[in-house]
């Protein structure tokens, strides 16, 4: 390209060194024509300015002296002599071997082009020297090798009228934010009422407290273009090369940073000083001086004192890389220092010793923080797996024959690394059951009065201990009576059976369920929902739909933060322990043995009018032992359902650490794993929505 | 949505450089041989910034900088011109007139593209 | 062409003046807004303004909202935002540097209303 350039540059330097000539031969005739004489200058100026752009220094610097001497002509300090029409008519020429040299052509003599610019240079009354160097805009400043952090103090006040000149204060802030780490706090005083506002003008004014490697330069360059255009202060207020200044955290405080920056006189500061309370209030309070003033001084102040604590720490890198399985080894540990924390503290509320008791709650506290710091450094943004959606729904939308957009929300949300990675395939299929099940084609759409490109939204949010992840999209919804006759044909239900909205949308999570007419490549083969399903059990979580016919569907997927520690309700059958995850546990009742009995055997109970199916986990897993007169039912959320498990006692809250059984154990229908109590006891982790599953497929078999 | 960049220089080469170089970097670019062709087609498309040349024939730099500001549909753009270093004068006649900034002859691509981000954003 | 549109509703009793704009509120278009307000503004008791459906907002935009604000509170003129802010007014809340602008003194020093609510 660059090549391309340089061939027109000769072409056009050649035509313009010919209109050169023709227009000095006319300005032999017509000295005084002032369209002549700038035509000269023009073509002169041209042949120099992009001369230099394309690597012709030496006819730049050439031309550049030719045109000093013709810049006077133009603005009448010099007038137009034979002499100098014969000197610039030579100069013409060795611009033109110049040209022809860096062709390949023979090279210009260098004599005779010295002999015609110190013949220009006597015609000038008076040459000075050369111009003074100039600073040059968008020169970056390269940062140092050394990691200086200096701290800045920047006041920005435009002149109103900035904006006329086509300047937009809000790139110069990004700029300055590009630069370092930026406090900024923007003053609103100067906005005027409506009737004396003109609204092109700018009144904001701002104070930038900047922490940056760069060098004063680097921070006037990002104003270079408006210096003249507005009130400008940077103050350098801290520098941690500087040794001589101050290396502890303290910084100075408000008072003297405001009258430094001229908000505030010293005798205002001594005055309100002596009031004796917090003087940042203070000063609000008494008019002296604007909150967004005070708050920018607060910023300052905030922000050297965290430089120079960094500096503090400067030998600390910002982060390290660690293995994955350091960190999980580190979390196992962390896990069985759980279990031994809850062992202690049972020992210590048993032997009833003050001491012990303190130490033991010591110890709880700073186990539950370090806990919580080492599931933290497993977190990662579910960002990264979000955008790898953008190319599916493209390319398969294409394939389709749909529009549709893909937008996401809450990328920056984080969960743990192995949730991540294993919600990945469950979120392939979700999104691309809505893309091909529920957005409909272009004309569908629009006959349907909406808009012809469909959106799938595809987002991420913290909900407690839980993220909740969403799909949704603006398609068709679900088409119940079609999810029905299927299931009826299929045999998942009876054609009599009456189903809420909830169950019905809850078939399609059946085994080898698919409505589509026509079975497509992207999904349609019956193989997607029940294994996203159990996917998304297997992470502990849940799955939700809703759906508005011909408004589309959300799917929501309620995951837990980690799969390594859970907060669980500890209950016990016999001496058995069992855990239950309390995320799904809604509430406990009692069951007295005439309940049961008022049941007939139906295994419901009545909970404030409401009637609640229940499994008897004694009967369950076979426990023969004596049950009490009075039984505990823990009822649980499961599949947007209320189920009731029967216990004999409910234990209390428990810290969960998981140990997953071992590969003997895999096919255990209800149970996910198992943990360790405090006492050494195991107790079972129960799997609630399994259980309902196992008990739904023995009733089945038994009506069958 | 690409951001379109208006170049007005009566030098063939430097537009061809200029408009080369903003489109690698993704700007749509529209090309004007003097001020008043830039000035014609200023009045008829919404651009979002112009990069001009001082010194051209018909309406040279500054008069064209005075029109666009006093037009209407791109009366607020960011407006660069390009200088040498021997017209200090002409940069303040410029900034007067209306520009946003300058950029100095010769320069190097990557310079362009420094100032087109620093006013652009 | 403008690329602002301003609709309003004026309530029955003519107190309360109900104002949705939908577009880009820029340096272009932030003088129609001034313009709209200092003629409708003065014969009512309150104002709701509903800015969700502005797509682009810059400098002079946010600007003149807080003017406009300023001015019906000094005229004890209620002012009330309707509707969510778009994502276009919390991106240019963070750009002009507004987050830390929590209280407003034309507002007795309670939070600013226009873009303190985010604090």
């Amino acid at each position: 390209m660059m090549e391309q350039a340089i061939a027109t540059y000769r072409e056009e330097a050649a035509e313009l060194l010919a209109e050169l000539e023709t227009s000095l031969l006319e300005l032999e005739e017509h000295p005084q024509d002032d369209d002549l004489i700038n035509r000269v200058f023009r073509a002169m100026h041209t042949i120099k300015g992009s001369g230099a752009m394309f690597g012709f220094d030496d006819i730049a610097r050439f031309t550049h002296e030719v045109e000093t001497v013709f810049d006077l002509v133009r603005n009448g300090k010099l007038f137009v002599t034979r002499q100098l029409l014969d000197l610039t008519l030579q100069a013409r020429d060795q611009i033109s071997a110049m040209l022809d040299a860096s062709a390949g052509g023979p090279p210009a003599d260098q004599a005779t082009g010295q002999g015609i610019i110190d013949g220009l240079q006597l015609l000038v009354p008076h040459s000075g020297g050369a111009a003074p160097a100039e600073k040059e805009p968008a020169r970056q400043e390269q940062p140092k090798g050394e990691v200086c952090q200096r701290t800045y103090r920047i006041r920005f006040r435009p002149e109103p009228q900035i904006m006329l000149g086509g300047t937009n204060p809000i790139t110069l802030l990004n700029e300055l934010r590009g630069l370092g780490q930026c406090e900024i706090v923007t003053h609103l005083d100067a906005i005027p009422l409506l009737t004396d506002l003109t609204p092109e003008h700018c009144h904001f004014y701002w104070d930038i407290i900047i922490t940056t490697c760069h060098d004063l330069n680097a921070i006037q360059d990002v104003f270079i273009f408006v210096e003249d255009d507005c009130d400008l202060k940077i103050d350098l207020i801290n520098d941690t090369c500087d040794t001589t200044s101050a290396t502890d955290a303290n910084y100075k405080n408000l008072g003297e940073i405001l009258v430094e920056r001229g908000d505030l006189s010293p005798v205002e500061m001594q005055k309100i000083l002596s009031l004796q309370k917090r003087f940042g209030e203070l000063l609000v309070a008494q008019g002296v001086v604007s909150s967004s003033k005070v708050e920018a001084a607060l910023v300052e102040q905030q922000q050297v004192r965290q430089a120079r604590q960094q500096q503090a720490n400067q030998d600390t890198a910002l982060s390290i890389r660690v293995p994955a399985e350091r960190l999980d080894h580190l979390v196992n540990l962390v896990g069985e220092l759980v279990t031994v924390q809850a062992h202690l503290s049972q020992i210590a509320s048993e032997k009833d010793d003050g001491d012990i008791v303190t130490i033991a709650e010591i110890v709880e506290r700073l186990i539950s923080e370090l806990r919580d710091t080492t599931l933290t450094m497993r977190m990662l943004p579910i960002g990264s797996t979000f955008s790898k959606f953008k190319r599916l729904v493209r390319d398969l939308s294409t394939e389709l024959g749909k529009e549709i957009d893909l937008e996401t929300s809450g990328a920056e949300t984080e969960l743990d690394k192995t949730v991540i990675e294993k919600l990945n395939d469950p979120l392939v299929h979700l999104i691309r059951n809505s893309i091909d099940h529920g957005i409909e084609l272009p004309e569908v759409r629009q006959a349907a009065g909406k808009a012809a490109k469909g959106t799938v939204h595809l987002g991420a949010e913290h909900s407690g201990d839980s993220v909740l992840v969403t799909i949704r999209d603006d398609g068709a919804g679900l088409n119940k009576e079609a999810i029905r006759a299927k299931a009826i044909e299929r045999g998942l239900i009876s054609a009599a059976a009456e189903l809420s909205d909830k169950e019905i949308y809850n078939l399609i999570f059946a085994p080898g369920f698919s409505t589509a007419k026509t079975v497509t490549s992207v999904s349609g083969r019956g193989v997607g929902m029940d294994v996203v399903k159990k996917a998304i059990e297997a992470l502990r979580g849940t799955i939700d739909i809703a759906s508005t016919p011909g408004h589309g569907s959300v799917i929501t997927l309620k995951i837990p933060l980690t799969l390594a520690i859970i907060e669980t309700l500890l209950v016990r059958i016999a001496d058995s322990y069992f855990v239950l995850p309390l995320a799904m546990v809604e509430e406990c009742v009692e069951l007295t043995t005439s309940d049961v009995a008022a049941s007939h055997g139906r295994n419901l109970a009545q909970v404030r009018g409401a009637m609640i199916p229940y499994v008897s986990l004694r009967e369950q897993f076979g426990m023969t032992s004596n049950q009490p007169e009075i039984q505990q039912i823990v009822i649980a959320g499961v599949n947007g359902m209320r189920v009731g498990f029967v216990v004999d006692d409910v234990v209390g809250e428990h810290q969960t650490v998981i140990k997953s059984l071992g590969k003997l154990y895999r096919d255990l229908q209800g149970i996910s794993g198992a943990t360790i109590l405090g006492d050494g006891t195991v107790a079972l982790i129960l799997d609630p929505s399994m259980l309902v599953r196992g008990v739904e497929q023995m009733e089945q078999q038994r009506s069958e | 949505m690409a951001k379109v960049i208006m170049t007005a220089d009566d030098s063939a080469s430097v537009r061809q450089m200029v408009s080369f170089t903003l489109k690698q970097n993704g700007y749509e670019v529209l090309e004007a041989v003097d001020g008043k062709d830039a000035l014609t087609k200023l009045g008829a498309q919404k651009v979002d910034m112009l990069i001009t040349d001082l010194n051209m024939p018909n309406l040279d730099g500054i008069g064209l900088i005075k029109g666009v500001r006093a037009g209407s549909l791109n009366k607020f753009i960011p407006i660069i011109m390009l200088t040498t270093e021997s017209q200090d004068s002409r940069k303040q006649e410029g900034k007067a007139a209306g520009a946003t900034g300058w950029i100095v002859k010769p320069f190097k691509p990557e310079q362009l593209i420094a100032v087109v981000k620093k006013v652009l954003g | 062409m403008s690329d602002l549109t301003i609709s309003h509703t004026l309530s029955g009793d003519g107190t309360l003046l109900e104002i949705a704009i939908d577009g880009r509120l820029d340096i272009e278009t932030a003088p129609e807004l001034r313009q709209f307000f200092l003629t409708h503004m003065p014969a009512v008791q309150k104002v709701r303004l509903d800015v969700s459906n502005l797509s682009a907002v810059d400098l002079a935009g946010m600007q003149l909202i807080c003017s406009a604000c300023r001015t019906a509170l000094a005229g004890t003129i209620s002012f009330h935002f309707s509707g969510k802010l778009g994502g276009c007014v919390q991106e240019a809340i963070g750009t002009v540097g507004l987050q830390r602008h929590t209280t407003c003194k034309h507002n007795a020093n309670n939070p600013c209303i226009w873009c303190g609510g985010l604090n």
